[in-house]
């Protein structure tokens, strides 16, 4: 079915439900980052690796490391450091 | 972000303005880890290559010269990196290169066709730093199958700065980037790229917004350009249960084509010692220069070139298994059970490789990014049994159950299990107290998976090799020198040995200042359950573990006849004390079994310590705790062995 754009992104930005830690992220579902966190500013890189505001992703594994589709590329990433990059869960 | 060229010669010219010589010219490699720096570094600079660690660090940065050009150039392989954060040492390193007074004339950075607008990110911190750059684009091949076309020319004229499709693999474009490095230098080029003054420092998203806009003009992409077969393999690689049976079987498989490929280059290399050895016996007068040579010399230093052909060929195994991109799965999979002990996935790999030799252990802990990490894994690394214990193991357990090989090969086992405990438990302790701190959380990259540089790999070891040798050429031959020093000093007046109608090298040995030692210890040693002959033993192994096997053999007089024949456990079993008790009973065999397993024994393996930490305190640290606990252990396994009765 087809989803009207401006309404879904209207209701997203309403809803601040639809921002949640990347590790509740499942398996198959997309997200855009939309912020990290103190939890996660001592893992090294994160903005090197890909992961800063802005960036779409795709969770590939959310068994821990989870495993992520960000860029070109695949990032195996402890919950603990998932915890603390907060995303915003793109619509199905 | 915006783009100024200008018609400007470049700045370099590779003269020195203060005395107008001409200085050799640098060129930094720098790049994201994957992208294939290294690859590219070695097809450019050949086996000229060498490594050395950076002043005061332990992150090594390799320099070569670029090969078949007329001019004085030399290339520098910069760590891997993600950023110029100096968020970690390779970064700082990094960053100190390429900021510092030594700055290169020109980087060239390379970047993965696969993974272009991340890669991109990075380029534009380079770019802020006001060098030359000439970009390099990898992976060409692997983006034309997924269907990603890189606008090559689209590139260069909107980055203004050459850029060149290459292949460290095939070597396509190799010949052309090292034309562009050559016309670069010598300021032919006319375009420079000139960083705009908005970016310096601007923040990640600003850089974002302009890689993806580049890539938006220059690269062409499938909506979601996949790695298929990655991910379809990294369903079952990345598994819990069959990951890490994969990874068990990958490192098993290893193990055992290392063990039994190693044993003919080791059996050589051990007999052109021995050979060495009777070519200078029949040469040299006797004379105590000749004793020194054969075994001192020739003894120390080739009872641990032995060891050489099992490094290389682990070396070759890792570096292989870490091209193909195995490696970072294999730290995924390990993760979850290293994170318990706090250490993270990736030193999985030190500790396993301890199993063959502590040494490239300790040398591989390279792999680990984090100081403290690394640290802590070289600490416990040599409690895990090496290939110098098992000699030791087979003796003891030779003694212990002669008769019945189920329960040898259970207690053989039982004891490579005590060491693995042992170097859990302490890791755990040092996290706990002197090390402390959570491990680096992971966080890694997963590239594709390829098929490896066997030219890299194979440069890779020579590398290693290269450090190895020097270590056995210089520390470990003054070292050895002081062992056969201590054996063979004061010196036994021949006839006084006659006349006591003992054997001749039992009583020189017992004369010796080793024989001394070991008497003065005797009463240090007394509550493990040795006597002082043990005692010669245990001192002469800190040339190397099995060193005690050969010892023995000369204590109890069967020099000469085979080590593990009968007759030589036969003749320890039947040794008697003054009191008529066995020598060897249980409880001195289970103690001298714990304390091999235990205890640090093999001053290489401290100085390799000190090497890769650059302090000798932690080598000091390794020798004093693991001594500690091998003394407790076996004083606490003899006592109650011998309370229970036995």
């Amino acid at each position: 079915m087809p989803i009207n754009m401006d309404t879904h992104l209207t209701t997203l930005q309403a809803d601040e439900k639809a921002v949640c830690p990347l590790s509740q992220l499942q398996a198959g579902e997309q997200g855009w980052v939309h912020c990290t966190t103190t939890a996660a500013a001592n893992a090294p890189s994160l903005s090197g690796l890909g992961l800063f505001e802005g960036v779409p992703l795709t969770v590939l594994r959310q068994r821990d490391p989870m495993i992520l589709r960000v860029f070109g590329t695949r990032l195996g990433i402890a919950h603990e450091v998932a915890n603390g990059i907060l995303v915003r869960k793109s619509p199905l | 972000v915006s783009r100024h060229e200008t018609t400007e010669t470049i700045a370099f010219s590779g003269v020195n303005p203060a005395t107008g010589h001409r200085k050799s010219a640098l060129v930094a490699i720098a790049g994201n880890p994957n992208a294939g720096k290294t690859t590219l570094f070695n097809v450019l600079t050949g086996i000229r290559a060498k490594t050395a660690n950076f002043p005061g660090t332990t992150v090594e940065i390799k320099r070569g010269r670029l090969s078949s050009a007329h001019e004085d150039i030399t290339l520098l392989d910069l760590p891997g990196m993600y950023s110029l954060d100096p968020s970690t040492p390779d970064e700082a390193v990094a960053r100190t290169m390429l900021t510092g007074p030594e700055k290169p004339d020109i980087i060239l950075t390379v970047l993965d066709a696969t993974n272009l607008e991340r890669n991109l990110l990075f380029a534009s911190q380079l770019l802020d730093l006001d060098i030359p750059m000439i970009i390099a684009i990898t992976a060409m091949d692997v983006a034309d199958r997924r269907g990603v076309h890189v606008d090559i020319d689209g590139l260069r004229a909107e980055l203004g700065c050459p850029v060149v499709a290459v292949s460290g693999r095939t070597g396509d474009g190799v010949p052309e980037l090292r034309n562009v490095l050559l016309t670069t230098l010598a300021g032919r080029k006319e375009h420079v790229w000139s960083p705009c003054d908005l970016c310096r420092g601007c923040p990640i998203s600003t850089r974002h917004k302009w890689s993806r806009d580049l890539c938006g003009r220059c690269v062409r992409a499938p909506l979601t350009p996949s790695a298929q077969h990655t991910e379809e393999l990294d369903r079952w690689l990345t598994h819990p249960v069959y990951g890490l049976l994969a990874f068990l079987a990958v490192m098993i498989g290893i193990f055992f084509l290392i063990f039994k490929t190693a044993e003919w280059p080791m059996t050589w290399i051990e007999m052109s010692f021995e050979t060495a050895a009777k070519g200078l016996d029949a040469v040299l007068a006797d004379h105590l220069f000749k004793d020194m040579l054969i075994n001192g010399v020739l003894a120390g230093v080739g009872g641990i070139l032995v060891f050489l052909p099992q490094i290389c060929l682990l070396f070759l195994a890792l570096v292989i298994l870490e091209d193909t991109g195995y490696l970072a799965r294999a730290a995924l999979v390990m993760d979850r059970w290293m994170k318990r002990i706090g250490l993270p996935g990736k030193a999985f790999v030190p500790m396993l490789t301890a199993h063959a030799c502590a040494i490239p252990a300790i040398m591989a802990t390279r792999v680990l990014e984090h100081p403290r990490d690394r640290l802590l894994t070289i600490l416990v690394a040599p409690l895990l049994s090496c290939a110098a214990r098992l000699p030791v193991y087979v003796m003891i357990v030779g003694l212990l159950v002669p008769d019945s090989p189920g329960k040898a090969a259970l207690l053989l086992s039982g004891a490579y299990f005590v060491g693995i405990g042992a170097a859990l438990g302490a890791a755990w302790v040092f996290r706990h107290t002197i090390l402390p701190g959570k491990h680096q959380p992971l966080i890694i990259e997963l590239p594709d998976y390829r098929c490896p540089s066997l030219r890299t790999a194979l440069l890779f070891t020579l590398d290693r090799a290269v450090i190895f040798l020097k270590q056995a050429g210089t520390l470990i031959l003054v070292f050895s020198m002081i062992m056969w020093f201590l054996a063979s000093f004061p010196q036994t007046d021949p006839g006084e040995a006659v006349a006591d109608g003992e054997h001749t090298i039992t009583t020189e040995l017992e004369n010796s200042y080793a024989g001394r030692l070991g008497r003065i210890i005797e009463p240090v040693i007394r509550p493990l359950g040795f006597d002082w002959q043990i005692g010669i033993g245990l001192i002469s192994s800190f040339a190397a573990r099995e060193v005690l096997v050969s010892t023995m053999a000369i204590i109890y007089g069967m020099e000469g006849e085979g080590e593990e024949s009968e007759s030589f456990l036969d003749t320890l079993r039947q040794s008697r004390r003054r009191d008529g008790s066995p020598v060897f009973g249980i409880a001195t065999c289970m103690s001298l079994l714990v304390f091999y397993i235990l205890a640090a024994q093999c001053i290489p393996t401290q100085i390799i310590t000190r090497r890769e930490t650059g302090q000798w305190r932690w080598a000091f640290l390794q020798l004093g705790y693991m001594n500690a606990l091998a003394y407790v252990a076996a004083l606490l396994t003899y006592q109650i062995l011998r309370f229970s009765g036995l």
